[in-house]
């Protein structure tokens, strides 16, 4: 193998298919960057055992003499490539797995890694491509993700569940005291399907997807899934097993509703938590809908001092009073989730779950557990 | 990790598991008990190999699984000094994810009986919920110091350089005694393990005591004095009451062998004619019950217990008549 290439183009490609790098593995092959080069262009592919990126690059800068290839130490090489001078830079492999990098009056040789070892990985597109706007798909992604668990007790919880019928993509997360579900409508209908995404996958993804006009295009197939955006291949197993049944846990009917101003009712849960009794992530504050259209947040600790802020929502009061506790890193998640400057919360009862939705989030909702206090 | 090179005493099992393969039964948890002479790790990532290589040439298989590499077949190595619950964790979370590369998914755990508690329930509960395609190799010298619930759910293979028979014909050779040989040979497979259990003083009274504690002695002392007056209190620790517990169970196999008619299967030979006394003193639903209970205390050892207080009711429930 032996190419040359613009310095600056080769490390764009690879800083983003590092993202895919494993820090800690047992497999020391996965802690490098397979490149491949032929003839009119260069294959990268990285991977850490849950996700793989895979990236074609053809570039007028490209000149390949040889082809082949290599496995190369991935973080070395990228900041190696990174500190060089020079506009281009001359990649070729020797024997004993060596690989030399030229560049200015730089001379690197680096170990090679032991190809034989690397997995063996399919991007294989499906034969139906579901094509969506990023940002409309980075909205789906940002407004469910956060809402699956982070523990492992109930490993499926730990994914997003997406689910395709007709021209709905619908995607739900929970990781059984919160729950989130947003839905975007299609240009086209598909057949129905649906897969479990880890939510840390979906994170990964999300952060090599820009913000732009561009699609994304999703191939779902019942061992992976595979998303294609702008040249980059993402791949990311699925989990097994099935998703409960959420949708008869969302609430249809609310005897209680407000609307609040997002950002003061944040603003006001913010304080709150401060003086909660449980601490930080754990943080409980409790919430009273008076009958004279005010909404009292409060929350006091015996032993630090007490909270108590009052809202005035945007609208009057529907329905009648009552009282309910929840976590009040819960509530601010699902409220930073949203677009809209103003959200509904519509309460079922003191110890029943509440659901609050967005003017300007159509199909999306966020559903809170409470919690009972003394 | 080097190339294999198979080992005659591979043989059989490698069959076991082709066998298993071809007729669609293969077990999804497998036990390999073996010492290092017989390379039990080897043989167990030949296993792997056979599994996901099923029907290809043996210069077919994938040298990944050998360099511990693929990402398949997971394995847990015994560079630690325990296994702990977060390698199982670890383990699980891959599995609960579909496969990297088209194929069965293995896990392989080498030492298993450096699993501690935690690890060999977390286990367990992976154990009693098989994923199809998901195969387990646990391998180890001693499987009797894997929980009886791991074993009760795993296909046992035991791989020696010889059978008992010649383990216990080695034995002898070297001067042990016939009946030390024996129970020594049946319980580990292994000429090491046995050769050093004869040499220790605590094995050659454990093989005296055991055959007086379910003697039916009229006017002798009870179970529970037996066990107190050959076990003084402070020197029952976790390890020495497994110990008896494993030859008591031996010592139970034989009497159940008797009830049979089968006494020359038995492995206390010397004691012949007082294990059919024995025997005739309690009916075969008497002796099964007694081993379901001896079983279920192996496997509370494992818990954080009173030891003593639980081998003192063991002994109790026995003499009550309890399980008569």
């Amino acid at each position: 193998m032996r190419f040359q290439m613009n310095k600056d183009k080769l490390l764009y490609h690879l800083v983003i298919v590092q993202k895919a790098l494993s820090n800690k593995t047992p497999n020391p092959a996965l802690t490098g960057i397979k490149l491949e080069a032929f003839k009119d262009r260069l294959q990268f592919t990285t991977s850490n055992g849950e996700v793989s990126i895979h990236k074609v690059v053809q570039d007028p800068s490209l000149s390949v003499e040889a082809e082949g290839k290599a496995l190369i130490p991935g973080r070395y090489f990228v900041e190696i490539i990174r500190k060089l001078d020079g506009q281009n830079v001359l990649l070729s492999a020797l024997e004993d797995n060596l690989l030399k990098i030229e560049a200015d009056h730089s001379d690197i040789t680096l170990n090679l890694l032991d190809l034989e070892d690397y997995p063996h990985l399919l991007f294989k597109e499906s034969a139906e491509v579901i094509k969506v706007n990023v940002r409309v798909f980075k909205s789906l992604v940002r407004q469910t993700a956060f809402a699956a668990s982070s523990v492992e007790n109930r490993p499926i919880l730990t994914g997003v569940y997406f689910k395709l019928e007709g021209n709905q993509l619908t995607a739900v997360a929970t990781d059984s005291y919160r729950l989130a579900k947003k839905s975007i409508e299609l240009d086209q209908s598909y057949a129905a399907t649906d897969v479990i995404i880890p939510s840390k996958s979906l994170e990964e993804l999300v952060r090599i997807l820009e913000d732009n006009q561009k699609d994304v295009e999703l191939h779902f197939s019942p061992s992976n899934v595979l998303f294609k955006y702008d040249g980059t291949v993402f791949l990311s197993r699925l989990l097994e097993g099935n998703y409960p049944e959420t949708s008869k846990l969302i609430p249809k009917e609310f005897p209680t509703e407000v609307v609040f101003n997002k950002e003061q009712l944040l603003v006001a849960i913010e304080r709150a938590s401060l003086l909660s009794i449980r601490d930080g992530q754990n943080a409980i504050v409790k919430c009273e809908i008076r009958d004279d259209d005010v909404v009292e947040i409060s929350s006091s600790s015996p032993e630090i001092g007490r909270v108590l802020e009052e809202l005035n929502p945007v609208e009057g009061i529907k329905g009648s009073g009552l009282k309910i506790a929840f976590s009040s890193k819960f509530l601010m998640d699902a409220l930073k989730s949203f677009n809209s400057s103003e959200i509904k919360v519509g309460f079922t009862g003191e110890i029943r779950p509440f659901v609050m939705t967005g003017e300007y989030d159509p199909d999306s909702l966020q559903l809170i557990l409470p919690v009972k206090t003394d | 990790m080097a190339e294999i090179t198979p080992h005659p005493a591979h043989e059989v099992p490698l069959n076991r598991i082709k066998k298993g393969l071809l007729k669609s039964r293969l077990s999804h948890a497998l036990i390999l008990e073996g010492s290092q002479d017989v390379r039990v790790q080897d043989l167990a990532l030949e296993m792997a190999a056979e599994i996901m290589c099923h029907g290809q040439t043996p210069g077919e298989k994938d040298p990944r699984i050998f360099h511990l590499t693929h990402p398949n077949v997971k394995v847990i190595e015994s560079t630690k000094t325990a296994i702990s619950k977060e390698d199982i964790l670890a383990l699980q979370h891959d599995f609960n994810q579909t496969a990297i590369e088209a194929g069965p998914k293995i896990y392989v755990i080498f030492d298993a009986e450096k699993m501690n508690g935690y690890a060999a329930n977390a286990l367990l509960k992976f154990l009693e919920e098989p994923h199809a395609n998901i195969y387990g190799i646990l391998v180890t010298s001693d499987a009797l110091s894997l929980l009886p619930t791991i074993l009760s759910r795993s296909q046992l293979i035991t791989v020696s350089s010889g059978s008992n028979e010649a383990i216990f014909n080695q034995l002898i050779a070297s001067g042990a005694p016939r009946q030390a040989s024996s129970v020594a040979a049946a319980l580990w497979h292994n000429i090491d393990r046995a050769q050093e259990a004869i040499e220790s003083d605590e094995f050659t009274h454990l093989l005296d005591h055991i055959p007086r504690v379910l003697a039916r002695d009229t006017d002798g002392p009870s179970i529970l004095k037996k066990m107190r007056d050959y076990w003084p209190e402070l020197d029952r620790d976790k390890g020495a009451v497994i110990q008896f517990l494993d030859v008591f169970m031996l010592y139970l196999k034989d009497l159940l062998y008797a009830k049979l008619k089968a006494s020359d299967k038995a492995v206390f030979c010397e004691v012949s004619p007082s294990l059919e006394k024995t025997a005739e003193a309690y009916d075969y639903d008497a002796l099964l019950t007694i081993w379901n209970e001896t079983l279920a205390l192996k496997e509370k050892c494992e818990k954080p217990i009173h030891l003593s207080l639980a081998l003192d009711n063991w002994a109790l429930m026995i003499e009550r008549g309890d399980v008569i």
